[in-house]
């Protein structure tokens, strides 16, 4: 249970109050209602180079980083589909601290070109040493634009292509952060050893004067519905065949989501799972297998993958993966079902131990519309019934709905 | 008018509470420390015995040792063990360590009745099927194939490879290694080196009813101390420059750096002062130069790693190709500056702030305060070591910084690994 009080500010910011006395700490925890979804299609990567400009110094403050060390604090931030959060721990003591600097970032950027020149070129490096440099590394940049057509998660948050960042412009940034970091298109989480009053105060003070923007109205263009099974093979430097398998289901703001994230826990979370049962230990065909979901604001993707073990064929894989969908579309036991809940509940508690995480889903919520959905997730998931999970199962598990990708170990020359 | 130009007042973090941790012998002996911590109902367990890979006569038993305890024990078969702990939402970790192996459970309070007795049977009656055993060593051997694609990964092995040599702590398994081991060696290891010998570590919100369970459940088990070896380990001392080139990288990852200490040295505390300053943290100089000035990475860091009989200080980055050299340069003028020129006194203050601010943070949940815990228990030190280690920060001089960084930071005595575009 996450206790809060709101309020928001005449320009429209929404602030949550999580007070927690027992930590001497507080988290700050700022989402921007902007993710890669809202990029250009011929830039993008923009919302994630745009969160590392973020670092660059604002308006008065030339060096973010280094004030909040000073006061014992530490940051990060990371950009989604669907968001770009920015987050601050710090001694409660020093909470002023973090306004200051929030609140100067959200009033306006320094804008310095040379920031942009060298950030372009850590992101390129972030580029190759998380997406190309690594076996299977680029599997989403290969599977979101197969799998989605016109949404823009075909797209990962990354970027499409390094020339995309290459190409972005200081013009480019300046639009972005007035179009999108405003304070009414921002929530902002306030948590632990603080006192609600006072958060009032210090937020009226350091983000009262920030002018509200023109509201971001999002209109994106919706996925179609796939009407037939899409499948792309690569031959790639990676040392075991794989396999990703994606269906369209859901998203967070539809109360049946729950019911897809159950199924895909069915399927794959954990050793005693039908796939990892049937595929690692049974048939022993896979080193790993696993199932679960994109989570995404709006419809996303639940994903079946695996590396298969030598000697055993794409075809084959197939076949098994298709004869364990088949068995759950027949129907979950209560008892499966019952599993995949006591896993969830267990989940949702340990993610509430630090204080951070309760500040990141508080934020979170709000934005899919109702903080208190932090708390009623527990409910949503208890209320899931083996029928419907067999229902989603009938639903989405179908050819047409599906989207694979099948990785082939390039023989060693 | 607002002053958004200058830093509101702030205080330095005067006091760290400590966790209080409470010990108890079961019946038996079984010694059980406990952290009492946290409003969730949650609970973390660590068995864990004072043996790990540096008392294997055959590479890979205490690896396969830990691993195998839940793939059959007593009556229940690997995949009943796995369906009694998934329906109950808990959730297993083994860590096969070189010094300590563990066993830890992650589990709701309220479930911790029903799988207590599932544990007794696990830490006390392993059965060892062949069949699984099989599984687990083919499924290790395609992670090592993965992992040997991953320049990182092969860089970090290549270096504690070069630091310790035919020491336990310079070995790593590979996939002939898995062809040698045979299941008769992994009962072995847990009969010598586990049965008996688990300590417990328990974090989370504990009442006397849990406590009641474990001694229910383990109160009549013996206990055996095993205190494993204490024998301080050099290093090999040689001083390389390892290059594996792979074809089609994009980028290079480096690893360098030296033999030097653990917790347990006096100058430890201190040096970590300095290691912040080198590359601790996003601020460090080597962030600065490599990442934010010339955007060679996506990141570069320093650390200084313990063992339970020793510790290595190590700095690690993936690079643009090209620029391999000039990094490694950059690194080495970066530590002959820290050497040579007394460190700024704002930076200064900057890092000891920023350490004690984060060293508080990093006291928030139960499971770390256990983890602090463990780190002055296994190395026989009491919890003072907290306390000490924040006065020490504070106590750091500039003069401080400079001495250390040319008592243990030469760059001709670091060797170095280099993977990917040499």
């Amino acid at each position: 249970m996450i206790d809060y009080k709101a309020f928001t500010l005449q320009n429209g910011l929404q602030v949550f109050v999580h007070e927690d006395t027992a930590t001497p700490m507080a988290a700050v925890n700022i989402l921007y209602n902007v993710g890669s979804k809202d990029e250009d299609e011929h830039k993008t990567g923009f919302a994630h180079l745009f969160e590392h400009l973020m670092f660059g110094g604002s308006m008065n403050i030339g060096n973010y980083d280094e004030p909040l060390q000073r006061v014992g604090g530490e940051n990060n931030a990371f950009t989604s589909p669907d968001i770009t959060n920015y987050y601050i721990t710090l001694p409660a003591e020093n909470l002023e601290t973090a306004f200051w600097l929030e609140s100067d970032r959200m009033m306006s950027l320094s804008f310095d070109p040379k920031v942009l020149e060298v950030q372009r070129k850590v992101v390129i490096e972030e580029f190759k040493q998380r997406y190309l440099n690594q076996p299977y590394g680029d599997a989403w940049l290969k599977l979101r634009p197969l799998a989605y057509q016109k949404h823009p998660y075909r797209w990962a948050t990354i970027g499409r292509e390094i020339k995309h960042i290459e190409d972005a412009t200081l013009d480019d940034v300046r639009k972005f952060f007035f179009k999108y970091y405003l304070p009414n298109n921002a929530i902002m989480v306030v948590a632990g050893n603080v006192d609600f009053e006072e958060v009032k105060r210090l937020t009226e003070k350091w983000f009262g004067p920030i002018p509200a923007g023109k509201p971001y109205k999002r209109q994106l263009p919706a996925e179609p519905k796939q009407t037939s099974a899409r499948l792309e093979t690569v031959e790639a430097d990676v040392p075991l065949n794989a396999l990703y398998k994606t269906f369209h289901m859901p998203g967070r703001n539809d109360q049946r989501y729950y019911i897809a994230d159950l199924l895909s826990d069915v399927l794959g979370r954990g050793k005693s799972s039908m796939l990892y049962q049937r595929l690692v230990r049974d048939t022993q065909m896979f080193a790993d297998i696993s199932g679960y979901v994109t989570g995404s604001m709006e419809p996303g993707l639940l994903v079946i993958s695996g590396k298969l073990k030598p000697g055993f064929t794409h075809q084959q894989a197939e076949e098994e993966i298709a004869a364990i969908i088949s068995k759950v579309q027949e129907g979950v036991s209560e008892e499966e079902l019952q599993k995949v809940k006591n896993q969830a509940e267990s989940s949702l508690v340990f993610s509430e131990i630090e204080l951070l995480n309760r500040a990141m889903n508080l934020a979170f919520s709000a934005l899919l519309g109702d903080p208190d959905l932090v708390n009623k997730e527990a409910e949503y998931i208890q209320a899931v019934t083996a029928d419907e999970v067999q229902a989603m199962a009938r639903e989405i598990l179908v050819p047409e709905n599906s989207t694979t990708l099948h990785y082939i170990a390039k023989p060693k020359a | 008018m607002l002053d958004r130009k200058s830093p509101p007042p702030y205080k330095k973090v005067d006091s760290i509470h400590l966790p209080e941790v409470a010990h108890l012998r079961l019946k038996g002996g079984m010694p059980v420390h406990i952290i009492d911590a946290g409003k969730q109902p949650v609970l973390r367990l660590e068995f864990i015995v004072k043996n790990g890979a540096v008392s294997e006569k055959v590479l890979g038993q205490s690896f396969f040792a830990t691993k195998m305890l839940t793939e059959g024990a007593g009556p229940y078969s690997s995949k009943e063990i796995a369906n009694i702990l998934d329906a109950h939402g808990a959730y297993v970790e083994h860590h096969p360590g070189l010094d300590y192996c563990t066993l830890t459970l992650y589990s709701l309070s309220k479930h911790l009745p029903s799988l207590l007795p599932l544990f007794r049977t696990i830490l006390t009656q392993p059965t060892f099927p062949e069949h699984e055993f099989n599984i687990l060593k083919d499924i290790k051997k395609q992670q090592i194939k993965v992992d040997e694609t991953k320049n990182a990964v092969v860089a970090a092995k290549r270096f504690r490879e070069a630091l310790y040599g035919e020491h336990t702590y310079g070995r790593h398994l590979y996939q002939e290694d898995l062809d040698r081991i045979a299941l008769q060696h992994v009962v072995q290891f847990y009969e010598d080196n586990i049965r008996n010998g688990f300590e417990i570590m328990l974090a989370g919100q504990v009442d006397q009813q849990v406590l009641d369970l474990l001694e229910e459940h383990f109160g009549d088990l013996p206990f055996r101390d095993l205190r494993g070896s204490t024998t301080s380990v050099t290093g090999t001392g040689e001083t390389s420059r390892i290059n594996i080139e792979k074809e089609g990288s994009l980028q290079s990852s480096i690893r360098q750096g030296k033999v030097l200490f653990n917790v347990t040295h006096p100058d430890f505390h201190k040096f970590t002062v300095l290691n912040t300053a080198l590359g601790g943290y996003f601020g460090s100089r080597l962030m600065k130069e490599i990442r934010e000035e010339r955007g060679y990475t996506y990141g570069i860091y320093s650390n200084l790693i313990p063992l339970k009989n020793s510790g290595y200080f190590l700095i690690g980055t993936d690079v643009i190709g090209e620029h391999t050299e000039d990094t490694l340069n950059e690194i080495k003028r970066q530590i002959q500056l820290l050497q040579s020129e007394t460190i700024d006194p704002e930076e200064l203050e900057t890092i000891k702030n920023y350490m004690v601010g984060t060293f508080l943070g990093s006291l928030n949940t139960p499971f770390a305060l256990a983890d602090k815990y463990k780190t002055v228990y296994f190395n026989g030190i009491d919890l003072e070591f907290f306390t000490d280690h924040v006065r020490q920060i504070y106590d750091t001089s500039a003069e401080d910084v400079k001495r250390l960084a040319t008592d243990y930071l030469d760059p001709d005595t670091f060797t170095t690994v280099v993977v990917g575009k040499v």
